[in-house]
């Protein structure tokens, strides 16, 4: 990918392969390839979760150190 | 000629009327003090009545204290009311007539009435407060004032402090000691403004200062309050802070006031009518460090809450990707399943189709085949029933059974005779008998035609 997708159209696009399966709308010669994808952006949302939590913990706890 | 008198023997005369007539006697006065001379250790007074209209002067005369307990009860009134007899105050006191040939006609004063001046203080404070309730934007409702200054908002921290004080007071210390020691950390920029606190002249200086501070702002300078503060004092101090003009300049002062005139009874007119009162320059302190802490704590609340809430976010995000993961693992599974069981459904339909396909031609052929045994088994019947008849016929042309029925069989030289031709008298034939056989001639022969 060439661009990086952002966490909200990773989502969306998870959203609606998650609907395509779940409607069996999804020809078997697409499956993998569908699936292969929507594992690709579990992983990517997941890591962007990951890093976002890091992240505002680290701020958390630097809010928790100032004076008072 | 009348009798000549010498000026003294007149004086004379008239002092002994008067001490007659006044001896022991005293009176408590209503008087207006038109001028007032302070002398060594006498305080000369001229003290006058004015006519009901305010200006014209109907009575005069004049006085002075100089006796030791007047003179106290006179530092006493001022202690107890706060105000020094002086030009244009309305006063009652204690005098006795006093006539001395050279000086004339005075009053000595004993003492003054402290309750009536507070009387009359009180009337004039009610008074004040009448009049600061008909100027426009203040409104006096069941006894508490609602100014322009009372409805500023104070802002949620305050810093940048204007303080008006006297150099000197006591008060001025205590605050700023109380703003720097407190616990928070909290750090505070005060600009003083002084003035007397006490004394004609009090009201006035502050009214003063006020309006500098005012100028100042517009200036450049920033303040978020300002704070009047006056140490502890008598009640009696207070005098300066029910004066109008400066009562009616705090009631409109753009920056919201805050007063700590320190005092033990009722608030001053500059209390009810600023924007936060407080009973002490040190409460006055305490009240500015507890509304920055109040702010502080609305955002320490705020930094939980935040807190909180991202955390909670992260969570649900986090749960609802794991939600999706699961759809979709389930849901390929799911999908997969479908269509492995199309393919099996195909695949059966085609099985069982073939099978039936085999299944009625081998029946077809079955049947077939068991027609084929039918008819084969029927022909065969057939066949092994005719043969069984003509075995049956045979077997009932054969001699034996004949003979058995009864019949004899002619037998000449081996042969079977069956015609009356084939004998003539004489020959020797054997006759077989089902059970034996004759030895015989032939004795006759009988032939018939057609048979």
């Amino acid at each position: 990918m060439s661009k990086e997708i952002s966490y909200t159209e990773a989502l969306n696009e998870l959203n609606e392969i998650s609907h395509a399966i779940d409607n069996e709308s999804i020809p078997l010669d697409e499956l993998a390839t569908k699936v292969k994808r929507a594992a690709e952006l579990i992983s990517i949302c997941k890591a962007k979760l990951r890093s976002t939590e890091d992240e505002v913990k680290k701020i958390i706890g630097e809010m928790g150190e100032e004076k008072k | 000629m009348a009798e000549q008198l010498r000026l003294s023997q007149l004086c004379s005369i008239i002092n002994n009327a008067l001490v007659a007539a006044f001896r022991e006697k005293s009176y408590w006065v209503l008087a207006e003090i038109k001028e007032r001379n302070d002398k060594a250790n006498t305080i000369f007074f001229e003290l006058v009545e004015k006519a009901s209209n305010g200006t014209e002067i109907i009575a005069r005369i004049n006085g002075s204290v100089w006796r030791k307990e007047a003179l106290a009860a006179f530092r006493n009134f001022e202690d107890i009311t706060g105000k020094r007899p002086d030009r244009g105050m309305q006063v009652l006191i204690k005098v006795e007539i006093s006539y001395h040939q050279i000086y004339g006609l005075t009053l000595q004063l004993s003492d003054i009435d402290s309750q009536h001046m507070l009387g009359q203080l009180e009337l004039q404070r009610r008074n004040t407060i009448q009049l600061l309730a008909t100027k426009p934007g203040i409104k006096l409702i069941d006894g508490v004032f609602q100014t322009p200054n009372k409805i500023l908002k104070l802002n949620p921290v305050i810093q940048h402090i204007a303080f008006i004080t006297s150099a000197s007071a006591a008060g001025y210390q205590d605050f700023l000691h109380t703003l720097q020691k407190n616990m928070f950390g909290y750090t505070f920029n005060c600009t003083p403004y002084f003035s007397i606190l006490q004394g004609e002249k009090a009201a006035e200086q502050m009214k003063d200062q006020l309006l500098k501070i005012f100028e100042d702002t517009k200036s450049g300078k920033h303040f978020d309050a300002v704070v009047i503060i006056r140490g502890g004092g008598a009640q009696s101090d207070l005098l300066p802070f029910d004066e109008f003009n400066l009562a009616h300049t705090v009631a409109r002062f753009p920056i919201p006031v805050i007063t700590g005139v320190g005092h033990l009874r009722n608030e001053s007119i500059v209390d009810m009518v600023a924007n936060v009162f407080t009973i002490g320059p040190t409460h006055a302190a305490n009240f500015i460090i507890a509304q920055n802490r109040s702010f502080e704590e609305q955002v320490m609340g705020l930094r939980e809450l935040i807190t909180l809430r991202v955390t909670n976010l992260l969570t649900k995000q986090q749960r609802k990707i794991d939600h999706i993961g699961a759809i979709l693992t389930n849901g390929t599974i799911q999908l997969l399943h479908t269509y492995k069981n199309q393919l099996n459904r195909f695949f059966e339909k085609i099985a069982s189709n073939t099978k039936n396909n085999f299944t009625s031609e081998t029946q077809k052929l079955n049947e077939k085949q068991k027609n084929l045994s039918l008819f084969t088994d029927r022909i065969f019947d057939r066949n092994r029933h005719q043969l069984a008849i003509f075995t049956e016929r045979v077997k009932n042309l054969h001699p034996n059974n004949v003979l058995k029925r009864g019949y004899a069989m002619l037998i000449k030289k081996e042969q079977l005779i069956v015609s009356t031709t084939q004998i003539k008298v004489g020959d020797a034939i054997t006759i077989k008998l089902k059970d034996g056989a004759i030895e015989t001639t032939v004795a006759a022969v009988q032939h018939e035609e057609n048979k």
